[in-house]
C-alpha cells in the first residue's frame, strides 16, 4: 500500500504519546488514524447547540468500510475531552447517520465524497479525510502524506462554515486553505 | 577599642558614623538582598510563564509528533537571549524538540526530565512544566536560562544603592558634625568652667547654660557644686581665721597661766629659801657656841660629852628642818646626788653617838657591827646616806619597847666588781602589819603605829627610800607584827683615798696659828651680830686679825681701807647684799687677791650657784661646822695649824686665858636692867646692855654675851643675882 511508511513512522511516536499500543511495529495504520483523527477532536470547539448539555458525549462518526473504527473505538475507549466521553459509530451510507460532530470518511467512499460532503447531514459536522481532493471536494480537515511527513490541511471555509472553531495550535501545525 | 584617649567630638562622630553606617549597610544589603531575590522570582515567573506558553505553543506539534513543528516553535526563543537552551519531551520522558542558544556550544545539555517548577543550579534557572491537552498531560518542557541579566540588572541596582550609600554617609557625616556640637559644646563649655576652677582655684567661675535637657541639669548641678564649693571654701577659710585667733588666744592665756605658775614656783622657792634662812640663823648659834663651848678645856668630861650631843642633836634638828625642804625638792624632782669622800667608821660612830644614849634611854640594846673588811674611805652621798640611816634608826628606837637596835653594816665587791654598802637595820619592835607594807614608803602617810605614836612627820621613810633609790639602791623590808622589822638597803659605792682616811682619822683639834708669822687678815661679813660675834671669838681665839662688817657697803669700805687676805661673806643682808659686795670687790683690779668664802643658810642650789658666779671662790653651809670653816680656811690660805697634843702645846685660846666666871661688879642699875631685860626674855635690850657692860669689863661682857646667845637665861639670872 503506497503511503504507509510515513504512517508508519509517525506511528511509534504517536503510540508512545496516546499509551496506548505495545511495540512501535505492531501498531498498525489504523491506530495512527484513529489517533490522528482522536488528536484532532482535542484541538476542535463544536458549537454549543451542537450538544444538549455540558456531559453530552462527542461521537465520532466513521463512514465506509474502515478497519479504522475498531481501532478508534479502541483508542477513545474511556477517554474523555473535557467533560465529554466520546462514543464511535460506524455508518455504510450517509443515509443511515444520525447525529455526529466528527465525521471521519474513509478512503473507500472516495467516489462518493461529492454527495457525501454535499448532503445536509453532513453540513455541521467536522469531516475528515484522508483523500487527495478531499477538501476540493468541501471536506474540512484532511491528512495528506507530503514526503514522509503527514500534513493536516484545513478548509477554513469548511470550518467557518460549519460554525466549528479549530485551534490556532493546531492551525500554525497545519496548511490553511479556502476553498 | 582605642577610644579612649579621643575627644568626645570624635567620639560621637565616630558613635553616629558606625551607627550609620550599620544601619545603612543593613539597609543596602536587605535592599539588595531582596532586590535579587525579587529578580530571581520575578525571572522563575517569567520562565514559568515562558515555559507555559512554549508548552502550549508546542501542543499541538506534540499530539501530532511533528518534530519539526516542535523545534520551530521552540526557534521562537531567540528573541530571549538568556534562555540557553529548551527541550520538549514526549509523555515517555525522551527529548522530542531541542533548542539551544548556540548550536555549535556545549554550554546545553539537555536535562533528565524532572518534576515540574523551577530549581537554581550552577548559575542556571531551569524550569519543568507539564504539557497538557484538554486536561491531558501530552508531554513537558524544559527551560534553561542564564543568570546573565538578572546580574547585569543587580549590578545596576547595586551601583545605584552604592552612590545612595555614599550620598547618605556624607549627609550623615555632614549632619553629625553639626549636630554633635548640640552636645559636646556644653560638655565643652564644663570641661572648660572646670579647668579654669583648677588652674586658677577660682571657685567664682560659673559654667553657661545652653540646654535644658540633661547636659543644662549637668551645667546646673556643676555650677551649684562649684557654689557649694566656693560657700565651704569661705567658711574653711573662716574656720581657719577663728581657729588661729583661738589660739592665739589660748597661747595668750597659756602663756599667762604659765608665767603664774613660774611666779607661784619662784614664790615657793623664795619662801624656802627665806624659810630655811629663817630657821637656820637661830640654829647657827646654837651650834656655833655649843662647838665653842667645847673647846673650852674647863668643863668636865661629862660637859664635853654632853656638850656635843647637843651639837649632834642640833645637827639632828638642822637634818629635820631639811627633811621637809627635801621632800619637796624631791617631789619637785629637783634632788641630785653629791657625792663626797667620807669616812665609814666616824659615820657609824656619830650614829652611835647619836642613839646610844636614846636607846640607853629606853633600855634597849644598841649594836652597830661592821662585817667584812671593805675600805673605810668611801665616795658616795654621805648625807643622804647618813640621813636615811637617821632615819631608819631613829624609827627602830621609837617603834621598839625592849630587846635591841642593830645596825649591821658591810662593804663588799660584788659580782660586776662594783664595790657596795649594805646597811640593815634590825628591831625587835611592834613590826609592821602586812596590808601596810604597801604605802610605807609613801610620803605622808603613817603606819597605823606610827599614828599611835603622834610623832614623827610621816616623811622619813618616803625621804629615805628616795635617797636610796637615787643613790642606785633599793630600801627592802621584812617585818612580823610583834617581833620586830628589818629594813635592808645596798647602794654602790666608789672607794675613797686610803691617805686622807689617815689623816683625817686623827680627828683633832686646830688650836691656833703657828707662832712667828704674821696672822691673816680676816673680815667677817654679817648682819647678824651673833653670827659675827661667833665667827669673830674663834677665829681670833686662833689668831687670826679679824674685822667685822654688818652689810655689804661697810664690807667695801674695810677692804678697801685694811686688805684682808679673806673674807667670810653672808650672802643676804641689807643695804647691800654678799653677792653684789662679791662682784664689785671682783671688778676691782685688785680685787683677784682676796680669797672670799660665801656663807648661805640657803638650801637652795641656785642660790650656791649664783654666788659662786658673782666671783666667789667656795661657800660655805650655815649654820657651818668648825672643823669645815677651818678646813677651807686652811686649803684657801694654805696655813698650817697648831693642833691638840702636839709637841709645843701652847694655849693661846683667849678663852682659855680667861675662864667664864662671874662678871665683875656691875653698877646695880646696869644689873637692875639686865635682870629686867632677861626676865621679858627681850633679847635686842639685853644685846644693847651687854655693850654697855663691855665698856667696862670686856670679860664680863664676854661671858654674859655667850650666855645671852645662848639663851641661857637661867644661869643668867643666877649669874645676876650674885651680882646684887
Amino acid at each position: 500500500m503506497p503511503g504507509m511508511l510515513p504512517w508508519l513512522s509517525f506511528a511509534g511516536i504517536l503510540a508512545a504519546l496516546l499509551n496506548t499500543a505495545g511495540k512501535a511495529e505492531q501498531v498498525n495504520e489504523n491506530n495512527l488514524k484513529a489517533a490522528y483523527v482522536y488528536n484532532l477532536a482535542k484541538f476542535v470547539e463544536w458549537p454549543p447547540q451542537s450538544f444538549q448539555n455540558a456531559t453530552d458525549p462527542i461521537v465520532i462518526c466513521v463512514l465506509g468500510e474502515s478497519p479504522v473504527q475498531n481501532a478508534l473505538a479502541e483508542a477513545v475507549n474511556g477517554e474523555r475531552i473535557d467533560d465529554r466521553k466520546l462514543v464511535v459509530y460506524r455508518y455504510a451510507a450517509v443515509q443511515q447517520m444520525g447525529h455526529c460532530h466528527l465525521l471521519f470518511i474513509a478512503s473507500s467512499e472516495r467516489k462518493h465524497l461529492r454527495s457525501i460532503l454535499r448532503d445536509p447531514k453532513t453540513s455541521g459536522m467536522l469531516t475528515v479525510g484522508e483523500t487527495a481532493d478531499f477538501l476540493e471536494e468541501g471536506g474540512a480537515v484532511n491528512f495528506r502524506l507530503e514526503g514522509n511527513r503527514v500534513r493536516i490541511e484545513v478548509n477554513m471555509n469548511a470550518v467557518e462554515q460549519r460554525k466549528l472553531r479549530i485551534s490556532p495550535k493546531l492551525l500554525s501545525l497545519a496548511q490553511i486553505v479556502r476553498k | 577599642m582605642f577610644q579612649g584617649n579621643l575627644s568626645i567630638r570624635q567620639k560621637l562622630r565616630n558613635i553616629i558614623m558606625s551607627t550609620v553606617c550599620a544601619a545603612l549597610i543593613l539597609a543596602c544589603a536587605a535592599v539588595l538582598g531582596s532586590n535579587l531575590a525579587a529578580l530571581l522570582s520575578s525571572m522563575r515567573n517569567d520562565l514559568g510563564v515562558l515555559a507555559e506558553i512554549f508548552g502550549s505553543n508546542s501542543t499541538a506539534a506534540l499530539a501530532f509528533g511533528d518534530q519539526k513543528a516542535a523545534e520551530e516553535v521552540l526557534s521562537a526563543l531567540k528573541a530571549k537571549g538568556h534562555i540557553v537552551g529548551a527541550c520538549i519531551y514526549s509523555p515517555d520522558g525522551k527529548p522530542f524538540a531541542t533548542y539551544r542558544r548556540a548550536p555549535e556550544s556545549r554550554e546545553f545539555t539537555v536535562p533528565p526530565l524532572g518534576s515540574d517548577g523551577s530549581r537554581l543550579e550552577g548559575g542556571r534557572v531551569t524550569v519543568f512544566r507539564r504539557i497538557s491537552l484538554r486536561r491531558k498531560i501530552i508531554g513537558a518542557i524544559c527551560l534553561e536560562s542564564d543568570l546573565g541579566e538578572i546580574l547585569s540588572r543587580f549590578r545596576d541596582s547595586a551601583a545605584i544603592v552604592l552612590v545612595i550609600l555614599l550620598a547618605a554617609l556624607l549627609l550623615a557625616l555632614g549632619l553629625s558634625s553639626r549636630l554633635q556640637r548640640i552636645i559636646t559644646e556644653p560638655i565643652a563649655n564644663i570641661a572648660e568652667t572646670a579647668r579654669t576652677v583648677s588652674l586658677g582655684k577660682n571657685y567664682a567661675a560659673r559654667a553657661v547654660k545652653t540646654t535644658d535637657d540633661e547636659l543644662g541639669q549637668l551645667t546646673v548641678t556643676f555650677n551649684e557644686m562649684l557654689s557649694e564649693i566656693e560657700r565651704r571654701d569661705a567658711e574653711l577659710m573662716e574656720h581657719r581665721d577663728r581657729l588661729e585667733q583661738e589660739i592665739a588666744a589660748r597661747t595668750v592665756e597659756l602663756v599667762e597661766s604659765r608665767d603664774k605658775a613660774e611666779a607661784a614656783s619662784r614664790a615657793k622657792s623664795a619662801f624656802l629659801a627665806n624659810m630655811s634662812h629663817e630657821i637656820r640663823t637661830p640654829m647657827n648659834a646654837i651650834l656655833g657656841y655649843s662647838q665653842l663651848m667645847m673647846r673650852d678645856p674647863a668643863p668636865s668630861a661629862d660637859v664635853k660629852k654632853n656638850l656635843k650631843i647637843i651639837n649632834r642633836s642640833g645637827e639632828h634638828l638642822l637634818a629635820l628642818i631639811n627633811d621637809v625642804l627635801d621632800m619637796s625638792k624631791i617631789e619637785a624632782g629637783g634632788m641630785r646626788v653629791h657625792p663626797v669622800e667620807f669616812d665609814l667608821g666616824s659615820l657609824l660612830e656619830d650614829l652611835a653617838g647619836m642613839f646610844r644614849l636614846r636607846a640607853a634611854g629606853k633600855n634597849l640594846k644598841f649594836d652597830v657591827l661592821v662585817d667584812g673588811e671593805g675600805p673605810r674611805r668611801l665616795v658616795a652621798d654621805e648625807g643622804k646616806l647618813r640621813q636615811a640611816l637617821i632615819n631608819l634608826l631613829g624609827n627602830a628606837i621609837k617603834f621598839t619597847e625592849r630587846g635591841r637596835i642593830q645596825l649591821r653594816v658591810s662593804v663588799e665587791r660584788r659580782d660586776g666588781g662594783g664595790l657596795w654598802l649594805s646597811c640593815a637595820v634590825e628591831d625587835t619592835g611592834v613590826g609592821i602589819a602586812q596590808k601596810e607594807m604597801g604605802t610605807l614608803f609613801l610620803p605622808f602617810v603613817q603606819t597605823q603605829s606610827g599614828i599611835n605614836f603622834q610623832a614623827g612627820t610621816g616623811l622619813g621613810l618616803a625621804i629615805s627610800s628616795e635617797f636610796i633609790r637615787l643613790m642606785g639602791g633599793r630600801i627592802t623590808v621584812t617585818s612580823e607584827p610583834g617581833k620586830g622589822s628589818a629594813f635592808r638597803f645596798a647602794v654602790p659605792v666608789e672607794p675613797g683615798d686610803p691617805a686622807a682616811a689617815t689623816r683625817e682619822a686623827l680627828h683633832r683639834t686646830v688650836i691656833g696659828l703657828p707662832a712667828g708669822k704674821p696672822a691673816p687678815r680676816v673680815l667677817i661679813v654679817d648682819d647678824e651680830r651673833n653670827n659675827r660675834d661667833w665667827l669673830n671669838q674663834l677665829l681670833a681665839a686662833l689668831g687670826f686679825a679679824v674685822r667685822e662688817a654688818e652689810n655689804g657697803i661697810a664690807a667695801l669700805r674695810t677692804w678697801e681701807a685694811w686688805r684682808p687676805q679673806l673674807i667670810l661673806m653672808d650672802v643676804r643682808m641689807p643695804l647691800m647684799d654678799g653677792m653684789e659686795a662679791t662682784r664689785r670687790i671682783r671688778e676691782d683690779p685688785r680685787g683677784g687677791k682676796t680669797v672670799i668664802i660665801a656663807l648661805t643658810a640657803s638650801a637652795m642650789e641656785e642660790d650656791r650657784l649664783a654666788i659662786m658666779q658673782c666671783g666667789a671662790d667656795d661657800f660655805l653651809s650655815k649654820p657651818c661646822r668648825q672643823r669645815e670653816l677651818l678646813a677651807k680656811i686652811q686649803t684657801h690660805l694654805d696655813l698650817a695649824y697648831r693642833y691638840e697634843g702636839d709637841e709645843t702645846p701652847a694655849n693661846t685660846d683667849p678663852l682659855d686665858a680667861e675662864p667664864v666666871g662671874p662678871p665683875e661688879q656691875l653698877p646695880a642699875e646696869l644689873a637692875g636692867a639686865l635682870r629686867e631685860a632677861v626676865r621679858d626674855g627681850d633679847k635686842y635690850r639685853l644685846d644693847e646692855l651687854i655693850r654697855e657692860v663691855a665698856e667696862q669689863s670686856a670679860r664680863s661682857a664676854r661671858a654674859l654675851q655667850e650666855l645671852a646667845d645662848n639663851y641661857e637665861y637661867d644661869a643668867l639670872t643666877s649669874l645676876l643675882e650674885t651680882n646684887r
